[in-house]
């Protein structure tokens, strides 16, 4: 029922430019993920659309109105914040229906002759009630906050966003107090509501992984603009750029410093060929040839007994440094002279410390970045 | 059969829960029972007459105030209107008097700025003048025509006294157009409605209410009193009669609105009732019918009403007095300010005689419930005793709970009995006529010759060195035992001896207050004598000095003049007042300077904490001339007005609360709360811990505090009701040297509040010190 557009929008504090004339089309019933590492903006901009910041130009869409000089309350918004904010002099019970209790709503939507109105006790009972049911926390409802743990107070505050009804959610690094495990947990738990009810949620994070399984289009950040915007696919398989390229995934992408010379990608310890529609692309689209950027995930580098297809043009002999066992895989930090990189190899590896193995790069999917702009010169 | 059987169960278990939830409003009402029982037919009588006195103290006192308001605005609505005519006779001086003839010493002689005001004002005229032309010609003159533009186009006309009538004609119309859109707007937005359906009834009652008062006023020749002329009734019977009509009309429009919504009358009732029933609305319904229906009895009823109406039209005017004398109109809110306070706090003073004796002839609810207070105790034993059972009864039969469970519900009720009991017993026993009875005096007891107490109370000197040394052998005994354990005999040595050590100095500090409680109990001649040979009781035992002090007994001395009771009244007044607004205003200061980002928000904090340094002693006599020429000097405003900021409470506060996160705020805003709601329901709860603290310390300070009434309230006229309690006690200190006990019992009545107060708050006093303490 409810998109959110922000145009043209600037944020200074005093002198320092957070936002830099970010624009950004959430669609309805969308979740979209602000990520980027810390103070690069995204809580700002988010707060922005929440109405407690205000912009110094440009403009903030809900549902095609100017919201700019609409006060916070009356944007019909939800937040769930960091620390939950749950108020620790009231109950479960009394923090549910905290929101509940402020503003007049219309209730009786299918009367026409409806003015908008406080609810009753028993309305509000009645949705507090539901919510708790939702989260599955009705048995929690005359506890205080501070005897509740820390996933029982997430969901409490998780509970105060549902039970508004607003037009959007707004989730600012909700998970990030949690421990991993029950991180994962609730983030299935997140995904799963907010695709039940259906309403258009800008969540906040630093973290890629949430990023990567929680949103329909991530939104990547830094400095105060947003670097990419696209569906975690597309973040992940076509980077805009270099940043992009290496905030996103875990481990991060490996980066390799080198020069084009006709289809070969050339380091001062061994080169690569790529393949000729790239290396044309990269001769077309790049500031200076002799200065780029090549960027490899480190799952495309395999041990050569299990690559797919391994010969002399992408394989390169390395020494291993450190050997990590995943279980699933094995994560190898290697060396060639004094260019560093990591490599996910099958766990069949023979690679030990010190070891001389050699790796072959699946050239299909690496990318280029150009060395001054970084931008990907592949795409 | 199984049907009947669940509605027995059912029934009782309703009840049972009622009972249940309302423990505490039903052991209060029975305790109310028990004290109506016991009350003679005389008493009840008197307690009538104590009513309707306070009634009609009340009822003046607003009255009083009402006139003073209405007359006082009256003359300054008209002042007003004076100087603006006042304003363009020397504006047509200025022009055409002067600056036609070529003088230009004019300029010097009305003032630069006013000349330039006056040079400018006809260039305004004709701007607006053409604004307004052109507005008409523009054709949309018609929407814009809207009840509330007419009607500050109407209150930007003065209207002279002569020319009231046409100002309440004009007012009418507006008035009458005013519910004409409402009701045609509300008709349109609601398609298919009847008009009386959305008749505004809160709105067409107050327009009926208001053209009464116009057209009374209108066709009034000498514009007085007219409501009460022109019906020739008693005042209170029209103002009952508009309360009546108020309901009778109420009830009008929930039948008529049940006919057309087709929705039962218990339904629509229910719909417009149930809002208005939480404490809070109540209580607020309360306030205005106490003060809302003196006022509107005294402006409108019995007052001038042509002043009323007057003053509302003109009402901008009062506005335009701030420009043109605004010394005037700040002598008038502070003099309004001023007499208001002092004639409510006078009858209030009055009402409160009413509760508490002052003379042995005084007619009081304490002389009404004081002969009822054993029997009503007794009773209320009795019939708590009842109610339990009946609970326990009713419990056994329907839940089966754990005989554990049960001890923990009833110990409450078996505590209250045993304290009603005890208070029954000292109320018997401490009862004049029971001494009477016993030793032969209404208010001494020679304990002596009585054979228990006679036998009891010497044991009590030797019961306490017993105690002493028992303690002292239990601590040597646990001691040994811990050390045996294993413990560190070093540490439990320093324990013991750093516990005696705190102990004998606790003991050595109490003993001034023993010695107070003990010698207010003694009479005079026993304490004339040397402290050392007193003996560790009273001896013979008297409540006289209280009886004295309360005004049950005459005073020893004629001449004599000290009244208690008013003092406390005053102290709780004065203290009660500081302390509350105090407390209030710091929370305030201390959200915005701590929370609210505004433009030199660090210069005011800083000046916040840069007063602090100035010693009070310093401000001393600019503060008197300041409050003398405001005229607050021999009045309780004078003593409560300058300690309502006070800077180091508001920097407390404002440090407290940087320490709330801003994401409660944050949160609350975004759910649509607005700043003071925030304030009210979120930061205040939070900031509990210091709010308490500051409550308390400045509640004792201003309790005990001597100096600034002793300036302000000793000189005046009318002293004697003035001072406040450390007053009271200074002067009596002085006049009764004779009568010790007297004096001690005042100190006694002195410290008690406090006490009680410490008593009941110490939990919050420890917590918001360790706040203080972890804050640093």
């Amino acid at each position: 029922m409810a998109q959110v557009k922000m145009k043209n929008v600037v944020k200074q504090f005093s002198e320092k430019l957070v936002l830099d004339n970010i624009n950004i089309d959430i669609a309805d019933k969308e979740l979209v993920v602000f990520v980027g590492p810390s103070g690069c903006g995204k809580s700002t901009a988010m707060r922005c659309v929440a109405g407690l910041e205000e912009v110094t130009s440009g403009m903030v869409y809900i549902d095609d109105d100017v919201v700019n000089t609409v006060p916070a309350k009356d944007r019909d918004i939800a937040m769930v914040f960091q620390n939950y904010a749950l108020y620790p002099h009231m109950n479960v019970r009394d923090n549910i229906a905290f929101g509940l209790k402020a503003r007049k709503i219309l209730v009786d939507k299918d009367d026409p002759k409806a003015v908008p109105r406080k609810l009753r006790p028993e309305e509000i009972e009645d949705k507090v009630q539901r919510a708790a049911n939702i989260l599955k926390i009705p048995d929690l409802l005359e506890r205080k906050p501070k005897e509740l743990s820390g996933g029982q107070q997430q969901r409490v505050a998780m509970g105060r966003a549902i039970v508004r009804e607003p037009k959007v959610f707004l989730m600012d690094e909700p998970l990030s107090n949690l421990d991993a495990k029950l991180r994962a947990h609730m983030r299935t738990e997140l995904k799963r509501l907010q695709i039940e009810l259906g309403v258009t949620t800008i969540y906040v994070t630093h973290d890629q992984a949430e990023a990567m399984t929680l949103g329909d289009r991530i939104a990547c950040m830094n400095e105060g603009i947003f670097q990419q915007i696209g569906t975690p696919e597309e973040v992940y398989d076509k980077p805009v750029n270099k940043f992009v390229a290496g905030f996103i995934g875990s481990p991060a992408m490996n980066f390799l410093e080198g020069k084009l010379d006709g289809d070969k990608f050339v380091t001062p310890a061994f080169s690569l060929n790529l393949p000729e529609s790239m290396a044309v692309k990269v001769v077309k689209n790049a500031t200076n040839p002799s200065e780029i950027i090549l960027g490899v995930r480190p799952e495309d580098i395999e041990d050569r007994e299990f690559a797919l297809n391994p010969s002399t043009a992408n394989t390169v002999s390395v020494e291993v440094m450190v050997r990590e066992n995943y279980g699933s895989d094995i994560f190898l930090a290697v060396s060639v002279d004094s260019i560093e990189f990591n490599a996910r190899v099958n766990t069949g590896t023979k690679a030990r410390i010190g070891d001389q193995i050699e790796l072959a790069f699946d050239m299909s999917r690496v990318h280029i970045f150009d060395g001054k702009s970084e931008k990907n010169l592949t795409i | 059969m199984d049907v009947t059987e669940e509605q027995t169960q059912k029934s009782p278990s309703r009840l049972i829960n009622f009972l249940e939830s309302r423990r505490k409003s039903i052991l209060s009402l029975i305790f109310l029972i028990a004290l109506g029982l016991t009350i003679s037919p005389s008493g009840w009588n008197d307690s009538y007459s104590l009513l309707e006195d306070s009634i009609k103290l009340w009822t003046n006192a607003t009255r009083i105030i009402g006139d003073t308001i209405g007359t006082n605005s009256f003359q300054l609505v008209n002042l007003g209107i004076e100087r603006f005519i006042l304003f363009f006779q020397g504006m047509y001086d200025f022009y055409f008097l002067s600056l036609l003839a070529l003088d230009f010493t004019v300029f010097s002689q009305t003032g630069y700025i006013l000349s330039l005001i006056y040079i400018a004002t006809p260039f305004l005229l004709i701007f607006s003048i053409l604004r307004g032309l052109r507005y008409i010609t523009s054709g949309s003159i018609k929407s814009d025509l809207t009840p509330k533009s007419l009607a500050i186009i109407f209150f930007l006309i003065p209207f002279p006294t002569n020319f009231t009538w046409l100002g309440a004609l004009i007012l009418i119309l507006i008035l009458l157009f005013w519910l004409y859109t409402n009701v045609k707007e509300e008709m349109k937005s609601r398609k298919g409605t009847s008009f009386l359906e959305v008749l505004p009834w809160k709105k067409t009652t107050f327009l009926f209410l208001s053209i009464i008062v116009l057209v009374s006023s209108v066709f009034d020749p000498n514009y007085t009193n007219v409501l009460t002329t022109m019906v020739n009734l008693d005042p209170s019977l029209i103002m009952l009669i508009l309360v009546l009509a108020f309901i009778g009309i109420s009830a009008i429009w929930i039948i008529v609105h049940s006919s057309v919504t087709q929705s039962p009358i218990r339904e629509v009732f229910k719909e417009n009732v149930q809002g208005h029933l939480s404490p809070i609305n109540l209580f607020l319904n309360f306030l205005l019918v106490i003060f809302a229906i003196p006022l509107i009895d005294a402006l409108i009823i019995q007052g001038l009403i042509s002043e009323f109406v007057f003053v509302v039209i003109n009402i901008p005017w009062l506005l335009a007095l701030i420009f043109f004398e605004s010394f005037a109109f700040v002598d008038f809110v502070v003099a309004i300010l001023k007499e208001s306070f002092d004639v409510l706090l006078e009858a209030s003073r009055n009402i409160f005689r009413g509760l508490v004796p002052v003379s042995p002839t005084d007619k009081s609810i304490i002389g009404i419930v004081q002969p009822t207070i054993i029997l009503t105790l007794v009773a209320f034993v009795i019939l708590l005793i009842i109610y339990a059972l009946f609970l326990y009864v009713y419990d056994s039969r329907i839940k089966n709970v754990s005989v554990n469970s049960r001890i923990v519900q009833y110990k409450p009720f078996v505590l209250l009995i045993i304290i009603s009991s005890i208070l029954a017993l000292i109320a018997y026993y401490l009862d004049p006529n029971t001494f009477q009875a016993l030793y032969g005096d209404p208010y001494v007891m020679n304990w002596k010759n009585d054979p228990i107490l006679g036998f009891l109370f010497p044991l009590l000197a030797p019961f306490l060195l017993g105690v002493v040394i028992s303690s002292i052998l239990v601590a040597i005994f646990w001691g040994v035992l811990q050390v045996r354990k294993g413990r560190s005999s070093k540490i439990i040595t320093s324990t013991i001896i750093t516990n005696a050590l705190a102990v004998s100095i606790a003991i050595i500090m109490i003993v001034p207050f023993i010695w107070m409680l003990k010698n207010s109990f003694q009479t005079d001649l026993q304490n004339t004598i040397d402290f050392q040979s007193q003996g560790l009781l009273p001896d013979p035992f008297t409540t006289r000095n209280y009886a004295q002090l309360f005004g049950v007994v005459e005073p020893g001395y004629a001449t004599l003049e000290y009244r208690v009771v008013t003092w406390l009244f005053n102290s709780v007044i004065a203290a009660g007042a500081v302390t509350v607004f105090l407390v209030i205003f710091s929370a305030m200061a201390g959200y915005v300077l701590a929370k609210r980002e505004f433009v030199g928000r660090r210069i005011l904090f800083t000046l916040t904490i840069a007063i602090q340094m100035v010693p009070p002693y310093v401000q001393v006599i600019p503060l008197y001339l300041e409050l003398d020429r405001m005229g607050f000097v021999g009045s309780l405003m004078g003593v409560i007005l300058p300690f309502l900021i006070q800077p180091f409470s508001i920097f407390l506060c404002t440090e407290f609360m940087r320490g709330i996160p801003d994401d409660y705020l944050d949160a609350a805003r975004i759910d649509g709360y607005s700043e003071f709601q925030i304030f009210r329901k979120i930061v205040i709860p939070l900031s509990i811990p210091v709010l308490s603290v500051m409550f308390i310390i400045n509640i004792i300070g201003n309790w005990n505090s001597f100096m600034w009434p002793l300036l302000l309230l000793e000189n005046s006229s009318n002293y004697l009701t003035l001072r406040t309690l450390p007053l009271g006690m200074y002067k009596i200190n002085a006049e009764l040297l004779e009568q010790v006990g007297v004096v001690l019992a005042l100190a006694t009545v002195i410290v008690i509040p406090i006490f009680i107060i410490l008593f009941l708050a110490q939990d919050y006093i420890k917590r918001g010190v360790s706040v203080e303490g972890l804050k640093g």
